[in-house]
């Protein structure tokens, strides 16, 4: 078993072999201390320092580069998976019960309230004001501090990086809709053509995309523990 | 010939194979059973090893799970359902291959 100390020397080799997220380095560091051990027991007379220059020797320059670039890549994709298989759930019984729910929320919002595209502006709206707050660093943001880590961390950033995607997907249509239909007003197709059809499946998909979102985030939180104290 | 280039392609069924067997496995662990089983004769790179792990993993074909190990997490690679299902097709194709290559190689054989 190696000591803490030297646990946190490997984590620091990997920082300088260009792996900078935290959930990496703990694979490769998992990988190098078992190598360290092994070649401790080979050759006891060498000290920590060049145990680990002889591990190094085994790996070519650009190995750890490659080695986060690829991850980088699979993780987005296992993320789409996921995103996916969420959205075929909403093909099931109890789901397709919450989008009747939905719609019919929609339509009684519609039909009682004339503040109802205000309402629909509402949410892309503090979105927006969220985003600006982010990056003046403001403490206001909507649950943007579900990306926030002590540690960088490459899953974390590839959630944020697939939710902002899907949210740029679905939101804007909704947003763009919304005001389309705000300032043109309704005739009969359109009508029909929005709330039956496309905004049931922008809302299936953002809210989709907001409950992997709060899975994955947590699933990271239990993962990796140590990046988050 | 570079005999790491042989193995290239069959990297992917030895290492389902293995998790088949072996029921789950991390990394360090992966490449010295490789090491063992073939005398040497096979050494997986840690370059080729992790990005065909984390790309089964995304695939759904393998499933992780980590694990606390004194200071240092440890991440277990296993076949979920449907990585048990690919293991025995691709099992089948790689032994189709190995008698592909019987006939060409050594045709008396064959």
């Amino acid at each position: 078993m190696l000591s803490d100390q030297y646990i946190e020397i490997l984590h620091q080799y990997c920082e300088c072999k260009g792996v900078k997220y935290y959930d990496v380095q703990t694979e490769l560091v998992d990988h190098l201390a078992d190598a360290i051990i092994k070649s401790q027991k080979e050759h006891p007379e060498l000290s920590f320092r060049e145990q680990i220059a002889k591990v190094d020797a085994q790996f070519a320059p650009d190995e750890f580069a490659l080695i986060t670039k690829n991850k980088s890549k699979a993780i987005r994709k296992k993320y789409f998976s996921t995103f996916k298989e969420e959205l075929y759930s909403y093909t099931r019984l109890p789901k397709i019960l919450f989008l009747f729910f939905l719609y019919a929320l929609l339509l009684s919002l519609h039909a009682y309230s004339q503040y109802f595209y205000f309402i629909l502006q509402l949410l892309p709206l503090y979105l927006t004001i969220s985003f600006i707050a982010r990056k003046k660093r403001l403490k206001i943001s909507y649950g943007l501090y579900l990306f926030d880590s002590k540690k960088p961390l490459l899953s974390l950033k590839s959630i944020k990086w697939v939710y902002e995607k899907i949210i740029i997907v679905t939101y804007i249509p909704i947003i763009l809709l919304s005001l389309y239909l705000r300032f043109k007003g309704f005739d009969k197709t359109s009508n029909f053509f929005f709330f039956t059809a496309l905004f049931p499946i922008l809302m299936v998909a953002f809210i989709s995309a907001v409950n992997i979102m709060y899975r994955i985030r947590f699933q990271i939180e239990k993962d990796y523990t140590k990046a988050f104290s | 010939m570079n005999k790491s280039n042989l193995y290239k392609g069959c990297l992917e069924p030895i290492i389902m194979q293995l998790l088949s067997d072996k029921g789950r496995m991390y990394g360090y662990e992966i490449t010295q059973k490789v090491k063992d089983l073939t005398k040497n004769e096979l050494q997986i790179t840690e370059g080729a090893l992790y990005p065909l792990l984390h790309r089964l993993e995304a695939s759904g074909i393998l499933e992780v799970e980590m694990e606390n190990i004194g200071n240092r997490v440890r991440k277990y690679y296993s076949l979920t359902k449907s990585g048990k299902k690919q293991t025995k097709i691709a099992l089948t194709e790689i032994q189709a291959f190995l008698d592909t290559l019987q006939t060409l190689v050594n045709p008396k054989l064959a």
